[in-house]
């Protein structure tokens, strides 16, 4: 999986949804497109590690960017290539410690 | 100081006899290969995470992590040992844990003194290999490092003999040290259960014969012992300090006492867990190099926490957390119809198939210059630098494309300031034209207040609608609300590229998620940023991520990283995207199939 943190400070001359896409063409299974904020990658990993999906992840972050910074939030890209709509978890955990953590 | 006649007379077979061999061969041939060593100190460390994880199945196997991260070690890199090994020893030594070998919490904690030979090792190998990596403090440190130093090690090539022998002189030194640091071991003798006679039922006497598993070579024990003690045939037991026959715990599953069926040798020897095969668990024998695969009953992976009883904590399955499942809105992105539309397959909240069209409000040739131009206006130094328009292009495409969208601003020569918002209004009205859409859309929206959460999930199933994928969906306006955030809860937004695989599966509780952080700075520096992201995750309680700050962000050192272990699961870049590349430090951008390619290697 590559997360790419956009950051919208230096220079781009070609857009993130446009590389992300080249990326899932080649079958990298997840592409997440975030702008630069701590608390937003916080927030994304935070929930990959309580096993929450790519997906619920990428909301969180988005979530976290409107707090944050009021008018980012729909900046982060999420880009599965899977063959259907299933939650794309990294990581396992058990129940009772997910639940405690939310 | 234990010495080396010590260590392959008087220590555990499954340590002596891997020195041994080494040794031999070294006398041998004349010369000292490093690989041996990595050989070696894959096996110290096995053999290590052994003795834990054999006091933890004697004390019950009650943690579920723990056993989890117990069948991961069937298809383990050296790192993933050397971290369940920290694991173990973390549990064991919690208040209220008994661990079985006292001696073993002063070995794993001692500190490394100036003149060691571990850090000597540690010393040569960081900067034979460019490592960044931190300096051990203490043992338990050094035993992490040799994992790495063991992958290191085991995928060098083209380095000159002289180097072999250096590496290998100080790997030597440095084992021969931790092996002296192991002398509690001398105690504590090991033995394997040949044969089980019932000697009295009524009274549950048994009648063990044994076979001494110390020193070089395992031999038969003359005396059998009798005890009430229920011991299983074909392991290998650790025993009391300076006792006779009071067997402690049982070195299964990682390691197994079993005939090798490649060797002529009748008698039994040691093997240690390796990896997972078709058919079962596959134990590789660290004297003689040959692997046996155990399968069904036979196979101690399968036995592990399996229950004795109804109530024993391990018997009762531990759920796996799921996320709840929220409701979602599934746009089907299909073929091009003769009028333009695409075919829009629609999944509602409540699972219902439905179909509708969708109309792009622009030519397909305009695709990129609207993205490029949402681009440019995300830079707060445009238009005073050109961020639309590339070198050498030409321009009047992209500016036509613009001009008819109305998102050319003539007056200043540049992007419209509100592109975000017209974008938004030009893809909204073109979605939001197709009814069936628009009503499962407030459905979604109910839904989700309800769920407190929910989302829009676009799938790109058609070739001719991938183009569509890199549409900036999340700015789309409802009437002049973000389709997105159009009341509360705020929607998540998903994009598929269908392939034929599910995702990959996850990591099973108890391993960690390892995240490399890859920051490429052309102006200032993002470093302390990512630092501090870095310290704060690693953090978190349960020690479920890994996160690490790549050192030299170059092509080579990517390279050199994802060839190590632990495997990334997640490369976090920033920096900048260029011409279907990534840039990194002083190097020439790296491509998408470049980097596919670091990722495949891996």
């Amino acid at each position: 999986m590559l997360h790419a943190n956009e950051d919208a400070g230096q220079q781009t001359d070609e857009t993130l949804a446009g590389f992300a896409v080249s990326l899932s063409l080649v079958d990298v299974p997840a592409v997440v497109a975030l702008p630069s904020n701590e608390q937003a990658a916080s927030s994304f990993y935070r929930k990959l590690a309580e096993g929450y999906s790519v997906q619920q992840a990428v909301t969180a972050a988005r979530e976290a960017l409107r707090t944050s910074t009021g008018n980012r939030w729909q900046q982060p890209l999420v880009y599965l290539r899977q063959k259907d709509n299933q939650p794309y978890v990294l990581l396992q955990r058990p129940a009772v410690v997910s639940e405690e953590s939310q | 100081m234990v010495s080396y006649e010590e260590v392959v007379t008087k220590y555990p077979y499954p340590l002596a006899r891997p020195l041994w061999r080494v040794t031999f061969t070294e006398r041998s041939t004349g010369y000292r290969d490093p690989s041996s060593y990595a050989r070696l100190s894959e096996a110290i460390i096995k053999y290590l995470t052994a003795l834990l994880v054999g006091q933890y199945a004697a004390a019950g196997t009650t943690d579920f992590a723990l056993n989890q991260q117990i069948r991961g070690l069937r298809q383990a890199t050296a790192g993933t040992w050397a971290a369940a090994l920290r694991a173990m020893f973390k549990y064991l030594t919690q208040p209220g844990k008994n661990l079985l070998m006292p001696e073993f919490v002063l070995f794993y904690n001692k500190p490394l003194a100036p003149n060691s030979a571990m850090l000597t090792c540690y010393q040569t190998v960081k900067n034979m290999f460019r490592l960044n990596a931190t300096q051990p403090q203490a043992v338990n440190n050094f035993i992490d490092f040799m994992a790495t130093m063991r992958n290191k090690v085991m995928h060098d090539a083209g380095r000159s003999d002289a180097q072999r022998n250096e590496l290998a002189t100080v790997m030597r030194a440095a084992i021969e040290e931790l092996l002296s640091e192991l002398d509690f071991l001398l105690v504590y003798w090991h033995m394997a259960i040949t044969n089980v006679q019932v000697i009295s039922q009524q009274h549950e006497l048994y009648r063990y014969s044994v076979s001494k598993v110390t020193g070089m070579e395992i031999e038969p024990r003359e005396q059998p012992n009798d005890s009430s003690l229920i011991l299983e045939p074909e392991r290998v037991y650790v025993n009391e300090r300076h006792q006779s026959f009071a067997p402690l715990f049982s070195l299964e599953p990682i390691l197994v006492y079993r005939r090798c069926s490649d060797c002529n040798d009748q008698q039994p020897q040691t093997f240690l867990a390796n990896e997972t095969s078709g058919q079962g668990s596959k134990y590789l024998s660290y004297q003689c190099s040959h692997t046996i695969v155990l399968t069904g009953a036979d196979d101690p992976f399968n036995q592990l926490a399996i229950p004795t009883t109804a109530a024993s904590p391990a018997t009762e399955p531990v759920a796996l957390f799921t996320e709840p499942d929220l409701p979602q809105l599934v746009l089907d992105f299909g073929n091009p119809q003769p009028d333009g539309s695409y075919w829009l397959g629609i999944t509602s909240p409540r699972g219902e198939n439905l179909s509708g069209r969708y109309k792009l409000p622009f030519e397909d040739n305009c695709i990129e210059a609207v993205a490029r131009a949402i681009n440019a206006r995300r830079h707060a130094d445009y238009p005073l630098v050109e961020r639309l328009v590339r070198p050498g292009e030409r321009k009047t495409v992209l500016l036509n494309c613009l001009r008819t969208l109305g998102l050319w601003d003539e007056s200043h020569n540049a992007v419209v300031a509100d592109v975000e918002q017209r974008v938004g209004k030009l893809l909204g009205n073109s979605l939001l034209a197709d009814t069936t859409f628009k009503g499962q859309l407030s459905k979604l929206r109910h839904a989700a207040s309800l769920a407190k959460g929910g989302s829009v999930v676009l799938i790109f199933r058609s070739e001719a609608a991938h183009k569509l994928a890199t549409l900036p969906w999340e700015l789309t306006l409802d009437s002049r609300q973000p389709l997105l955030h159009k009341g509360e809860p705020l929607l998540g937004c998903t994009r598929i590229i269908p392939a034929n695989q599910p995702p990959p599966e996850p990591h099973p509780v108890g391993e960690q998620l390892h995240v490399l952080l890859v920051r490429a700075p052309l102006n200032g520096s993002p470093q302390a940023a990512a630092e501090a992201l870095t310290a704060s995750l690693n953090s978190l309680p349960d020690q479920s991520l890994a996160v690490e700050l790549l050192a030299t962000p170059t092509l080579s050192g990517l390279c050199e990283r994802l060839l190590e272990e632990p495997t990334v699961d997640v490369l976090d870049y920033r920096g900048v995207v260029s011409a279907g590349s990534l840039l990194l430090t002083g190097q020439p951008p790296v491509s998408v199939s470049e980097l596919l390619k670091l990722g495949c290697q891996s």
